[in-house]
């Protein structure tokens, strides 16, 4: 450990005696977001049933303080896309993710809604949904266990406490 | 024993409309032609002994030079089953509608209009029920080309009230 | 200002509306509270599986049977493998036939819980929808130690099943239907037997024997409004002639009936369930088929008996690897039909019960 750092590690452990904390204002408030979700229960198929089932006794998605599946988009941070996206629901689905307030996030939960799945070559279904709104986490799987999708939330958690770290990855399509 | 009565009542009828019975795989088949389908489902529904009244299945299937309706006939009383396969043109797709006699064939009728583009006459409401009301096509039919995988990806653009 | 009468108005309800139970949607015409009528406007999920099946070769369209009733996926599946079969005349070995009946009414079980938990979920009564899912639970870890996947289980193969079940599963299916005499009373006091659940749903959503008939309408919804009418016993296919099992029929035709008959389905499954693990012999659990499934030309319609409903498969071959049409006839997509005819002239409360008892799946309404 460097000089530096030890100065900095003692300058914050005299502040906390006094129960003050330095931090940048975006940080605080990301560390609270990232602490409850409040996502939108936006169930298309498959996946709904098991983005349900995350929320049941067993998986308890609870103990992240992920559980406030909200049914208006407008109190909602976070829309999960749990199923295949058709050509008919696109415009529908695009609407509730303009109607949450910001900041808002987004994560695709299943094979469909990743890139269509084993529905990409159908003449009803958009092949992926980020070509709808744009997705922050995929979660495959058909449909992924309750498990998967708190895995993915908590990815999402990773990504927005530090969000230049997210940046590094690139998506290429 | 009802299989029999059922096969007897089925070609007298077949002779009155002209129309032809086989039998696949333990089925009745009658083939008729389109002007003569709700003459045939009434008589069907009201045969004596054999009644095959409840309207099972209603599907369109495309034979690439004419289409066909074909109906799953069976009741809730009894062991028998009948399919009737009505050909339809496929310039001029319409046919009779089996609305008069179930009211359950309204999804069932505006799915083949969906699907293969089939009118059918009579029917209360027939639009669009799986694709958008401004859809172009009838992705059933077997010439229907699917949009690239780009088209697909954009948004389309939504009616207001849709 | 004083407003004499009420006013007439529509309300859009869904796609997305947490008590649809997926992407259906509805427009709701109100006079007041009261519903004049309902339009059902679905197609949300339409993902076009009739005309992915015409480019997929036999075997490759069984995942995608699960797909359609998400919930049973098991059941849809047995209905196009044993259409398949029909059509090539495959004889499917005996432990491969008391697996299938396993897996379908594990999947029917499972489907019912599943109802009964979101229906009480509509109705703001949570404690049903844990313990359901709970037992639901217990079911889809069947599944899993069986297929590794939890709902969509891709299991059966045209001519059996795609592998044998691992030992630990007999012991785990005796001590969940050793447990289910217990679970049916639990459910039974916490939700059927509830005043509030009651109140709500008695005498509420009436549809009567001839309307049902009239609209076509098939399963559990039919046997509620008083037809005793069951695919397996009417037309056994598969091994089902071989089980003792009633066919519960309720004349009550309302919501609270249509609720409780899906109790009274799990009873009767659990006895089938019994019959099959005592009765399930050992051997192959996969014919003899050829590797390129190439059925003559012809047609065939085979019915089973979904949880949802009937489901029907019309496939027509031409002689070639992959078939000319598969026409899916969904239980759920007919039963539709029924609400406009229940739901007019009750109060838009109402509407979530009644919507509830009907037991849609958007994948099988959809496709």
């Amino acid at each position: 450990m460097d000089v530096r750092r030890e100065k900095e590690l003692r300058d914050a452990e005299a502040a906390a005696e006094k129960n003050i904390l330095l931090t940048s204002v975006e940080k605080f408030l990301n560390w609270g977001r990232v602490h409850s979700f409040w996502p939108c229960s936006f169930g298309l198929a498959c996946c709904a049933i098991e983005m349900a089932s995350s929320g049941d006794p067993r998986y308890d998605l609870s103990r992240f303080g992920y559980e406030v599946f909200q049914a208006s988009p407008r109190q909602a941070d976070l829309m999960i896309v749990a199923g295949t996206l058709t050509r008919k629901m696109a415009p529908i689905a695009r609407r509730i993710y303009d109607q949450m307030p910001e900041p808002k996030w987004v994560i695709a939960m299943g094979n469909c809604a990743c890139s269509g799945g084993p529905f990409a070559d159908s003449y009803a279904v958009v092949p992926g949904a980020d070509s709808i709104v744009p997705i922050d986490v995929y979660i495959p799987g058909c449909p992924p266990r309750p498990e998967s999708l708190m895995f993915g939330m908590l990815h999402l958690k990773q990504k927005i406490q530090n969000p230049a770290k997210a940046r590094l990855i690139k998506h290429v399509k | 024993m009802l299989n029999e009565i059922l096969r007897v009542r089925v070609s007298e009828l077949a002779d009155k409309v002209t129309g032809q019975v086989e039998e696949s795989l333990g089925v009745l088949e009658l083939t008729i032609n389109y002007p003569y389908v709700l003459e045939v489902l009434t008589c069907v529904k009201n045969f004596p002994d054999v009644p095959c009244d409840f309207l099972h299945d209603l599907a369109g299937m495309d034979l690439e030079d004419h289409f066909e309706v074909v109906y799953q006939l069976s009741s809730l009383r009894g062991p028998q089953r009948l399919r009737i396969i009505a050909t339809v043109e496929r310039e001029n797709p319409v046919i009779d509608s089996a609305t008069p006699l179930w009211k359950g064939a309204d999804f069932l009728e505006r799915e083949a209009f969906d699907m293969f583009g089939i009118q059918f006459r009579g029917h209360p409401n027939l639009k669009r029920i799986y694709m958008w009301d401004d859809f172009e096509g009838y992705p059933l039919r077997k010439d229907y080309v699917i949009d690239s995988h780009e088209r697909r990806a954009m948004m389309r653009v939504r009616k207001e009230g849709e | 200002m004083i407003i004499d009468g009420t006013q007439e108005y529509s309300v859009n309800m869904g796609p997305q509306h947490p008590s649809t139970h997926g992407v259906f949607r509805m427009v709701v015409h109100l006079d007041g509270e009261v519903v004049t009528n309902v339009e059902p406007k679905i197609g949300y999920l339409h993902r076009g599986l009739e005309k992915m099946a015409e480019s997929r070769t036999y075997n490759q369209f069984v995942p995608y049977t699960d797909r359609l009733d998400y919930l049973a996926g098991p059941h849809n599946s047995l209905g196009y493998v044993q259409a398949v079969e029909k059509l090539m005349g495959i004889e499917v070995p005996e432990r491969a036939e008391y697996l299938r009946v396993i897996f379908a009414e594990l999947g029917r079980v499972a489907s019912h819980l599943f109802m009964i938990a979101s229906g009480s979920l509509d109705i703001c009564g949570w404690t049903p929808w844990s313990y359901c899912t709970r037992d639901r639970e217990r079911i889809l870890d069947l599944f899993e130690m069986t297929a590794g996947n939890r709902m969509t289980l891709n299991y059966f193969r045209i001519g059996g099943v795609s592998h044998d079940v691992p030992d630990e599963f007999m012991p785990a299916l005796k001590s969940f239907l050793d447990d289910m005499p217990e679970m049916i009373e639990e459910y039974y006091g916490i939700f059927f037997g509830n005043e509030i659940a009651q109140s709500r749903m008695k005498s509420v959503g009436i549809l009567p024997k001839e309307l049902a008939e009239n609209l076509l309408i098939t399963g559990a919804n039919l046997r509620a409004s008083g037809v005793q009418y069951d695919v397996r016993k009417a037309e056994p296919y598969g091994i089902y002639n071989r089980f003792n099992f009633n066919v519960p029929v309720l004349y009550g035709c309302d919501t609270y009936d249509r609720h409780f008959i899906r109790l009274l389905e799990i009873q009767e499954s659990r006895k089938i369930l019994q019959q099959a693990l005592r009765d399930i012999p050992e051997g192959p659990v996969v014919a003899k088929v050829p590797k390129v499934i190439k059925p003559q030309v012809g047609k065939v319609y085979h019915r089973v008996e979904n949880p949802k409903g009937e489901m029907g498969w019309y496939i027509v071959s031409n002689g070639t690897t992959k078939p000319a049409r598969v026409r899916i006839r969904t239980g759920a997509f007919v039963n539709v039909q029924m609400l406009p005819a229940i739901v007019t002239g009750w109060k838009i409360q109402d509407l979530v019960t009644i919507f509830a008892s009907m037991d849609l799946v958007l994948g099988e309404v959809d496709k």
